[in-house]
């Protein structure tokens, strides 16, 4: 690997270069974010035994990055720097820094060049997305270079060639594509028009990783050995019509043979055995498609997908959200709230087959009305994994008051999702209150609260948040979470929160002390825990 | 017809893509002579749904290689309360110190092979169907020592005296360090399932107590070929319970490792207390 230090340079004569020929022309901008935590031991909520609360107490995640286009030329950089984190796994500390980005573009005529870690998609991404996920510490930029040919303003084509990044090294594999992309309206006045395209990517394991696949299928007895190979091919159609006030997306992805771990599938063992999860080699596919209308007071998007054996990674041994090439979309509302989002459906890879649909209705200036139904199943739809009927009704008062409301009910299979095995679905009944009063032009309160009815899991809980804002600097914050009726023994517990936020120019400082209550995320035949948390976490953005 | 034809195209280029590649052969794992005695530690516990799979494949793995592996049930924090109320609480304070000392993980069932780094930055190994190719990979290196157990139990005062020699197959020029602990087996339990909770479920190989310090105790800075060194241990066994410290079900444990920074395993070996 060509050390970091040599780009570094590279990029430091390019800019500073730049800034001795000429100013004009020459663009700058750039942004910092850092989080620190400070890890305060609480065993009541079980926030202790890991490194942070154990010995570190303060742990960090810093990102600044900087960006300079200058006659034709973009550069980029980002340095990132973790101290002590607890964002890649939240079972342990990670200590690490470098340089996290770095790219450069520029365009010559037609043809548009890139190289570095970057970031794209084909379609929706469900054959192949790079992208970042802070929150997560996720970054699959892909480590490599790309080529962009604009044939007309509506039509292009693209490939790009690389190594997907993990952390600061990358994974070993080679990954490869083409897309071709493009738009077509008969006229200006036509009234129908389409954006079809076409994606095809190659992944190549490493020797190393053949040989590893190779020395696994030769442990497993004849019936479950599968054949080493080091190249997977998957490819993608997808169009979008749009006709008047109706758009209809559809995508069409398939896999040809790719070696995948699968959780629940049985595998031999010597004298007759059995034992769950192996590695297999098969085709996958995903379907997709999305229509919307959108017409004076009502907006109505519904969304279809099945998935069959479509976990494509950059390497077969990972798991959770680790390496991931494909990415598919979920078919879940998005819930913000507190309690309305803790049971979250995470996408399945290997058998999904889902619906969702979301309309919104503008009554009149003062009242919407928004209802969305999502259903997930297996990928014959059969075996019931989610389901969800989110209601939610607003009056406005402009200037004055706004007061939303609603109810959501939720059926969450913590078998699958949680890993719990033999115990029930989970049927949460959560109705929800928030109130947005403006006092003033600068002084405005907002008031949230949720009550999740819940005789399975964690029981039923409270929540009640309330935010006061002193424009255009101040953001105060009290909120608390309460489990009104514990299950398994446990104690009833109070999870407040309390922060400000101070806003100016461009720069966000936050300071909240915080109790987090506790979960487990199972996923791929394993259980990770998302600990609880106690301390204070403190968070500085901006952008210049 | 044009984007028929392209869509049809495409489907046969991508699906003769698989005939490009040469077939890479299966590297069939087939039974390994040598002195060499693995330690796997498997961490686990009675609330880890996923973690009878694990369980089983050290089981099929114990079969393969009878004189080669020995298995140290970790009932770490994690997962591992009593799956029902009434169970004994597997979790010891030396489990969570190991835990500790392994350092990252993700989740459960993972085990550490020999403690040797072979995945990333991970010691500990998930994916229980590929952990008996790290073990075949680690039985194919030289043997470096042999381990022996000599061992006096007394049934009346429950007093275990326990003797371990260490001899050096080959020059070591760096510390060694020395673990002993008490494993049991034949503990029935609740154990969490992927399909619900199990009764009447066997814990076996669990750890329940370190004799030596988490980091084992020094043997030696060194020992040349042939050589032997010897250490001593004194235990009086827990009082036995309905279902702990049953002296039939106990076996000793020892192995020899580097030392806490470099934590790898050179040999292990068992020998059951009674």
């Amino acid at each position: 690997m060509i050390n970091q230090k040599y780009y570094i340079l590279i990029l430091i004569v390019i800019f500073k270069s730049s800034l001795s020929y000429a100013q004009e022309g020459l663009s700058v901008w750039g942004g910092f974010q850092t989080n620190a935590n400070l890890f305060l031991k609480d065993s009541a909520i079980g926030a202790i035994n890991i490194p942070q609360y154990d010995k570190q107490i303060f742990g960090s995640e810093t990102w600044i990055n900087l960006n300079i286009s200058y006659s034709g030329f973009l550069v980029g950089l980002r340095y990132d720097l973790f101290n002590n984190s607890n964002l890649l796994n939240p079972n342990s500390s990670y200590t690490a820094n470098g340089l996290g980005r770095w790219f450069i573009s520029k365009s010559v005529d037609k043809l548009d060049i890139s190289a570095g870690y970057l970031y794209d998609q084909i379609g929706s991404g469900i054959i192949y997305r790079s992208f970042e996920e802070r929150a997560q510490l996720l970054d699959n930029a892909l480590l490599g270079f790309s080529l962009k040919y604009n044939m007309t303003d509506n039509w292009n084509v693209k490939g790009f060639a690389g190594k997907q990044k993990n952390l600061f090294s990358s994974y070993n594999s080679f990954i490869k594509g083409i897309n071709l992309n493009g738009f077509y309206k008969k006229s200006d006045s036509a009234s129908w028009s389409i954006a079809p395209g076409i994606g095809f990517v190659n992944r190549t394991y490493g020797d190393a990783i053949v040989e590893e696949l190779a020395r696994t299928s030769g442990s497993y007895l004849p019936i479950d050995q599968f054949s080493p190979s080091y190249n997977t091919n998957a490819a993608t159609f997808y169009n979008t019509l749009y006709y008047k006030n109706f758009s209809w997306y559809l995508e069409t992805s398939i896999k040809l043979d790719d070696i995948y771990y699968d959780p629940n599938a049985v595998r031999q063992l010597p004298k007759g055995q059995t034992n769950l999860g192996k590695f297999v080699k098969g085709p996958g596919h995903v379907y997709y498609s999305s229509f919307g209308y959108s017409g004076n007071k009502i907006g109505i998007t519904a969304e279809a997908k099945r998935t069959d054996g479509f976990d494509f990674r950059a390497e077969p041994g990972l798991a959770l959200n680790r390496g991931l090439v494909a990415f598919i979309p979920p078919m879940a509302r998005v819930n913000t709230y507190r309690l309305t989002a803790y049971y979250t459906p995470a996408t399945q890879f290997l058998s999904e087959g889902a619906f969702q649909l979301d309309v919104k209705y503008n009554i009149n200036e003062n009242w919407n009305f928004g209802i969305n139904y999502s259903d997930i199943r297996d990928k014959d739809f059969n075996k019931q994994f989610y389901r969800e009927l989110h209601t939610e009704i607003t009056y406005k008062q402009p200037d004055h008051y706004q007061i939303s409301f609603g109810v959501q009910r939720q059926e969450f299979n913590q078998e699958l999702y949680f890993g719990k095995g033999g115990q029930p679905v989970v049927k949460t009944f959560t109705p929800f209150v928030e109130v947005l009063y403006d006092f003033n032009e600068t002084n405005s309160l907002r008031v949230e609260t949720q009550y999740m009815h819940n005789k399975q899991d964690i029981g039923s809980w409270i929540y009640v948040l309330a935010e006061y804002g002193i424009s255009p600097h101040w953001l105060f914050e009290l909120s608390d979470m309460y489990n009104t009726v514990p299950l398994k023994g446990k104690k009833s517990i109070n999870y407040p929160t309390a922060g400000l936020v101070y806003t100016k120019g461009n720069s966000r400082f936050g300071l909240r002390f915080v109790k987090q209550v506790q979960g487990i995320v199972c996923s791929g035949g394993i259980c990770r825990l998302e600990p609880a948390f106690s301390g204070f976490r403190a968070s500085i953005t901006t952008n210049f | 017809m044009s984007i028929r034809l392209l869509f049809i195209i495409t489907f046969f280029v991508i699906n003769s893509c698989a005939d490009w590649e040469t077939k890479t052969d299966i590297i069939e794992s087939g039974i390994i002579n040598t002195e060499r005695v693995i330690l796997v530690e498997d961490f686990t516990g009675a609330s880890c749904p996923n973690c009878p799979v694990g369980t089983a494949e050290l089981e099929n793995i114990l079969e393969k290689y009878p004189s080669n592996v020995v298995v140290l049930g970790i009932h770490s924090r994690f997962l591992a309360d009593p799956a029902k109320t009434g169970d004994p609480n597997l979790i010891t304070k030396d489990a969570n110190d190991i835990e500790k000392l392994l350092g990252n993980y993700v989740g459960k069932p993972e085990a550490s092979i020999n403690r040797r780094l072979y995945t990333g930055n991970n010691i500990r190994i998930s994916r229980p169907d590929t952990w008996i190719t790290y073990i075949d990979q680690e039985l194919k290196r030289e043997a470096e020592a042999r381990l022996k157990i000599e061992k006096n139990y007394d049934d009346n005062s429950r007093e275990l005296n326990i003797k371990i020699t260490a001899t050096s197959l080959i020059d070591i020029l760096f510390p060694i360090h020395l673990h002993v602990a008490i494993s049991e087996s034949g503990i029935f339990t609740s154990q969490s399932g992927p399909s619900g909770v199990l009764d009447n479920y066997e814990q076996k190989h669990v750890l329940r107590k370190l004799l030596t310090p988490v980091g084992g105790e020094l043997m030696t800075d060194g020992l040349t070929k042939d050589k032997s060194i010897t250490k001593e241990y004194k235990f009086i066994l827990p009082a036995e319970t309905e279902k702990l410290w049953k002296a039939n079900n106990c076996s000793i444990v020892a192995f020899i490792s580097k030392n806490e920074t470099e934590k790898v395993i050179l040999q292990a070996t068992e020998e059951k207390l009674k």
